[in-house]
């Protein structure tokens, strides 16, 4: 909490910051009670950027893309602190209306399952054309043109075809690619990507990152990536971040990340990162297990596994983010290790 | 879309004929002899019921009245009422068109009940509106059929004074009395296939909005109607049609609860006296009719399901 | 459809409560009827009659249910009519002369049917031809003792007789009697739907199992008895239903039953009546099953019997107890058999002892489904129950059962409605004759068999009346049978009919009944 974007937030944002977290905190409330899922999360998005996003499963990534555009249901969360500002304006605080009109328009979003992620019961360039004149308001016969237009774009073959198929008449990598021709029919200034190849065979994945690539460089879109793997977060991304448990580990640019990360987790899952091996699905090669969800250590949340833990240092104080010459690190010890990075 | 059409409607042939038999043989086994009820009953003479079950063919073997039956039914003759000497055809000709109307427009209410308790209680789990609607869904269960029925003549008919408490009027002779004196038993009928398809459609509908592709239409910034309204209603319809295609028969045996109640001419009140005054030939008539409305209903399911699913049509 | 029974007796019950309950409540809120009518008639009225059975057909000499009449009466008019204390009356007929071998109907002048055809001899002659030749007529046994029909000139028909007949006027002014235009008999007319007699009201709309309207036909014989332009006759088979209909002002009479007559009474607009009818309800009896071929259980059973806790627990307090085949006031009852079983369980066991079954015995109680029905079985059970008589009811459909009763002997008592009969002597030789068709047993006793004899020969009024009384006495006297109810005919009338009344015969009449002109 004594980050100094606390301060900084009074002041204009920086104009070339497009998203920008501060200090926010959701708790959710899977049964009666509420439980902290995400916690003093900062960070920031610049225009053109790619930042990926890596952490163990449940540690709150699709939560927090989820937030982001105030997709995570009322009903079931609470917001304890902090603010999302997109284009400067506090995503937070606008009603459902106004949310509802950047989404789709500003930020598009593709997830994680092509194969569920599109209604079974339209054919998928209507459902394209939908978001189109949802934003755009044009007519039927512009919108479908403009669906032809974007399926070339993303690379599907055929497109007034395709346009007509039912999502189950299509494999997982094209419904993907349709996925990602609704995200981006708008020409949004970010794109929020949930791993959007985990379910796809090794083959397609390199295509549709491929496609990313190239969308982002002809549209000069900012991307945040969601990955449990981190060599694809290396191969694409400009800037890291680590989650832990509802919390950012750490975040640096992408290179110095990989050399030489200064979090013991960051480190641990540099490691178990083998060249050309399967993506780091399970990341058992950590001993031990995340905390329970809602569970608050008194100390650093990754104390527990880590093995450069010292008891009665990292865990009877909560540990703030601290600037590294890379970027940040919660880490009281960051100072004094030396950690190993990727390969040698 | 066609060819699933075709394909489907042969299916109704087989399904028809295994129905004529199974309604021959058990209006056959039926106790009591329509000969005996034709011949007067409590005054019947010996002479008389013999000379009846000559006339009404009932002395003929079992297997020839069978290929009879179906031979005519085939061609649309359904016989002559034992009771009456009307054309069965005739009988049905005037009685269907008022059960018809009655199911059609208790469909219409159970939909028009079901489907605004059922979105707002998926939209809202657990809260105040999903407590209503199953409050309503098992009140429609719970109540006996006659009795809400009584209620509602008790209340709109005899103390308000809105509503005709009997009767029927044809769509043909005046609309709007058509509809007024069906109000009340569409009502009834709808209240009780409202249960379980507010049931259905909540489980459906709240399944679909936890499916990834709602999630997608929110990211996408389209509007919750729509969202609701256009993608998840839509595909949680399918399992919903199934269900109201499974509650045609349920509303026909309701109907004759119903037709009582109300006084209406319909096929429910035609199978009670049939029943009663062992008029076989009215009773296989009438049945073979429910059965056929009910096959037609489950064709038109399937359809209504190939429609709304295009997966089932690839099949 | 065993259900359909269920529900029926289900929602009795409920609707016994919820109405109970709701009548004292919503009676307080209900329009006010405001006292009787009145006014004149309007002579441009009509009515609407609620009625709770199906017609089996509108030909009266093909129906075969007794439930027909009142679909019938509209629309025919008979040869001979009852005055309303039950006696024969002129019909289409202005006068008659019974002889031991004849009876000669002279008809009135210038009679015809509604479509325009005289009504003559040779009409008539036609008719009687048609009753009694048609395969399926089921007037035929009425007119058993009819030998030959001629007309000896245009007014006056002579049927000849092959035995003496006393009862073949009674006959004549009921079904039997009914004229049909002979014109429909060969033009494929289906008189089953289609009728066309000479009665008060001629045929505008039959939906068979729904309803019947009928119009004022100009015609008629006794223009000045027909007060309502146009009658409507509708099929309510269900008894709650038909009173929402009547309170709902949608109906203007309808019959209802015993248990409806409190709900009935609450409403201010409607007057409820029970007007005494020849119709008996009894424990019918096969008595050559054992041990009913016993007098002495006979005897005992009636003892056994609670009439009066019938009376008030089961008819609620309307209907006459009956002690006899004929209620008080009518020609045949007996006022010395009134009260001759009073209930006496202890008598009722001492002759089961004498008859040889000191600790009673147990028989299958075989009854019909109706709820009615099955509540008065089950009463009765419990009496006999009282007395050692121990039962097995067995609620069965109406036809299995008659089938049962009539034609496979297999049931030796069951609770039955009898309809009564346009003459003493149909009654008492169909219940008690050697060929008596609800005789099943076909057992007789030689003093009985002369006494109904006596009945059905008769001569004057005053003589049949004796004889019938004297075939009564015999019948009683080794308790052939078991008399319970006379229950009469309880209507609901709205406060804008004029007139209505149910005469003896038990059946709706609608002529002298108007309605008041609505200002
Ligand atoms: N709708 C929800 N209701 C209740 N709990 C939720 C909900 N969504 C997520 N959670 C919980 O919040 C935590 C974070 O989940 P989230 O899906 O954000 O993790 P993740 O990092 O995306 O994991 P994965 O890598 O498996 O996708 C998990 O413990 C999850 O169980
Ligand atoms: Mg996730």
């Amino acid at each position: 909490m004594t980050r100094n974007s606390r301060e900084e937030s009074a002041a204009p944002t920086r104009g070339d910051a497009l998203l920008r977290v501060e200090g926010f905190s959701l708790d959710l409330a899977p049964g009666r009670e509420y439980l902290s899922v995400l916690n003093d999360i900062d960070l920031e998005v610049r225009s053109g950027e790619v930042v990926g996003l890596v952490g163990e499963s449940g540690s709150g990534k699709s939560t927090l893309a989820m937030s982001l555009m105030g997709l995570v249901p009322k009903r079931i969360s609470r917001q304890r602190s902090g603010r999302i500002l997109f284009n400067g304006v506090d995503v937070t605080a606008l009603r459902e209306r106004d949310l509802r009109a950047i989404r789709g328009r500003d930020v598009g979003m593709i997830f994680q399952e092509p194969m569920t992620a599109l209604d079974p019961a339209y054919r998928v360039g209507d459902q394209v054309a939908e978001v189109i004149r949802r934003h755009r308001g044009v007519s039927r016969a512009e919108a479908r043109a403009q669906v032809i237009e974007d399926f070339r774009l993303v690379e599907i073959s055929d497109p007034e075809r395709r346009a007509d198929a039912y999502p189950h008449e299509l494999s997982g990598g094209l419904r993907q690619r349709v996925c990602i021709a609704m995200a981006i029919a708008c020409r949004p200034s970010l794109l929020i990507a949930d791993e959007p190849t985990t379910a796809l065979d090794v083959t397609t994945q390199a295509q549709i990152l491929e496609l990313l690539r190239r969308l982002r460089a002809e549209m000069d879109m900012s991307i945040v990536l969601i990955s449990h793997d981190l060599a694809v977060i290396a191969e694409f991304c400009d800037r890291v971040l680590v989650m832990y448990a509802g919390q950012i580990m750490e975040q640096a640019m992408i290179d110095p990340f990989f050399v030489r990360p200064r979090h013991p987790y960051a480190s641990a899952l540099l490691q178990a990162l083998p060249e050309n091996q399967p993506p780091l699905n399970e990341l058992s090669v950590l001993p031990g297990s995340p905390p329970p969800l809602g569970y608050v250590a008194p100390g650093c949340r990754f104390a527990n596994r880590c093995e450069f833990a010292q008891a009665g240092r990292c865990d009877t104080h909560a540990v703030s983010l601290s600037p590294t010459d890379a970027g940040e690190v919660r880490c009281i010890r960051a100072d004094e290790l030396v950690l190993e990075g990727a390969g040698q | 879309m066609l060819t699933f059409t075709i394909r489907r409607l042969l299916t109704l042939v087989p399904q028809l004929l295994v129905a004529a038999l199974v309604v021959f043989v058990l209006t056959s086994l039926l106790p009591g002899d329509a000969a005996i009820a034709r011949a007067g009953g409590e005054s019947a003479t010996p002479e008389l019921i013999a000379q009846y079950r000559a006339q009404l063919g009932l002395d003929k073997p079992l297997v020839e009245r069978f290929i009879d039956f179906v031979v005519h039914a085939a061609t649309g003759d359904l016989g002559i009422s034992f009771s009456t000497s009307e054309p069965v055809s005739d009988i049905l000709l005037r009685k269907v068109p008022v059960t018809l109307s009655l199911v059609l427009l208790g469909f219409i209410f159970a939909i028009l009940i079901a489907l605004p308790l059922a979105t707002i209680a998926a939209l809202h789990p657990r809260g105040i509106a999903d407590r209503i609607s199953l409050a309503v869904a098992t009140s429609g269960i719970a109540i006996p059929n006659f009795w809400f029925a009584i209620l509602l003549v008790l209340l709109f008919s005899l103390t308000l004074r809105w509503l005709p408490a009997t009767s029927y009027v044809p769509f043909s002779t005046d609309p709007l009395q058509w509809f007024l004196h069906l109000l009340l038993p569409a009502i009834t009928l709808g209240h009780a296939l409202a249960a379980e398809l507010t049931r259905q459609l909540r489980a459906s509908l709240g399944d679909h909005l936890r499916r990834d592709y709602v999630r997608t239409m929110r990211s996408a910034g389209l509007s919750e109607i729509s969202v609701v309204g256009k993608h998840a209603l839509r595909s949680a319809l399918g399992p919903a049609v199934t269900t109201l295609g499974l509650q045609v028969p349920i509303a026909i045996g309701t109907c004759v609860v119903i037709e009582a109640v109300f006084d209406l001419p319909g096929i429910g009140s035609q199978m009670v006296q049939a029943v009663f005054s062992r008029d076989i030939q009215v009773l296989q008539g009438v049945i073979l009719f429910t059965v056929l409305l009910v096959v037609v209903a489950s064709f038109l399911t399937d359809l209504a399901y190939a429609l709304i699913n295009p997966k089932v049509r690839v099949q | 459809m065993m259900s359909t029974e269920k529900w029926r007796v289900l929602r009795r019950l409920a609707a016994a409560v919820t109405v109970g309950a709701l009548a004292v409540a919503l009676a307080a809120c209900a329009p006010g009827g405001g006292g009787e009518a009145t006014a004149a008639p309007d002579p441009d009225g009509s009515l609407t009659f609620g009625y709770f059975e199906p017609a089996t057909s509108l030909d009266p000499q093909q129906g075969t249910s007794s439930q027909d009449i009142p679909w019938l009466l509209p629309v025919y008019a008979s040869l001979l009519s009852y005055a309303a204390d039950g006696s024969v009356a002129p019909g289409l007929a202005e006068s008659w002369e019974l002889s031991d071998d004849s009876l000669t109907l002279t008809l009135r002048e210038g009679l015809t049917f509604h479509d325009g055809t005289a009504l003559d001899a040779d009409a008539v002659v036609a008719n009687m031809d048609r009753a009694m030749t048609l395969e399926t007529s089921t007037v035929k046994g009425d007119l058993s003792s009819v030998a030959s029909v001629e007309a000896s000139d245009d007014l006056t028909v002579v049927l000849s007789l092959s035995a003496p007949d006393a009862a073949l006027p009674a006959k004549l002014a009921d079904r039997a009697g009914m004229m049909i235009s002979p014109a429909a008999f060969d033009d494929g007319t289906n008189l089953a739907i289609d009728p066309i007699g000479a009665g008060p009201w001629q045929l505008v709309e039959y939906s068979p199992g729904d309803h019947l309207t009928v119009e004022r036909f100009d015609h008629y014989y006794d223009p000045e008895s027909v007060l309502l332009s146009s009658l409507t006759i509708r099929l309510i088979e269900d008894d709650d239903t038909r009173l929402s209909a009547v309170r709902a002002g949608e109906v203007d009479v309808a019959q209802i039953s015993a248990a409806q007559v409190q709900l009935a009474g609450t409403d201010p607009s409607l007057e409820v009546r029970t007007d005494p009818a020849l119709a008996v309800d009894h424990l019918g009896m096969n008595i050559s099953i054992a041990p009913f071929d016993d007098p002495l259980v006979r005897e005992a059973i009636n003892y056994a019997i609670d009439r009066e806790a019938l009376y008030e627990g089961i008819y609620r307090g309307t209907g006459t107890i009956a002690w006899q085949p004929f209620p008080p006031g009518y020609f045949g009852n007996d006022p010395s058999l009134e009260n001759m079983y009073p209930y006496d369980p202890d008598k009722a066991r001492e002759l089961l002892a004498e008859a040889g079954y000191p600790d009673g015995f147990s028989f299958d109680f075989k009854t019909n489904n109706q709820p009615f029905r099955v509540q008065a079985t089950e009463a009765i059970a419990g009496m006999l129950a009282d007395v050692g008589i121990t039962t097995n009811i067995i609620p069965m459909e109406g036809p299995a059962l008659l089938d049962e009763f009539y034609y496979q002997n297999s049931v030796p008592i069951y609770f039955t409605p009898w309809g009564g009969r346009a003459d003493p002597s149909q009654t008492l030789d169909n219940l008690f004759g050697p060929d008596g068709l609800n005789n099943p047993s076909k057992v007789t006793a030689p003093d009985l068999t002369s006494a109904l004899d006596d009945a059905r020969d008769g001569g004057d009024q005053d003589a049949r009346g004796e004889a019938i009384r004297h075939a009564s006495d015999l019948i009683m006297k080794d308790s052939r049978m078991i008399p319970l109810m006379f229950p009469g005919v309880t209507t609901v009338v709205r406060d804008n009919v004029i007139g209505y009344s149910t005469g003896l015969t038990g059946k709706a009449n609608f002529l002298n009944v108007g309605v008041a002109a609505t200002s």
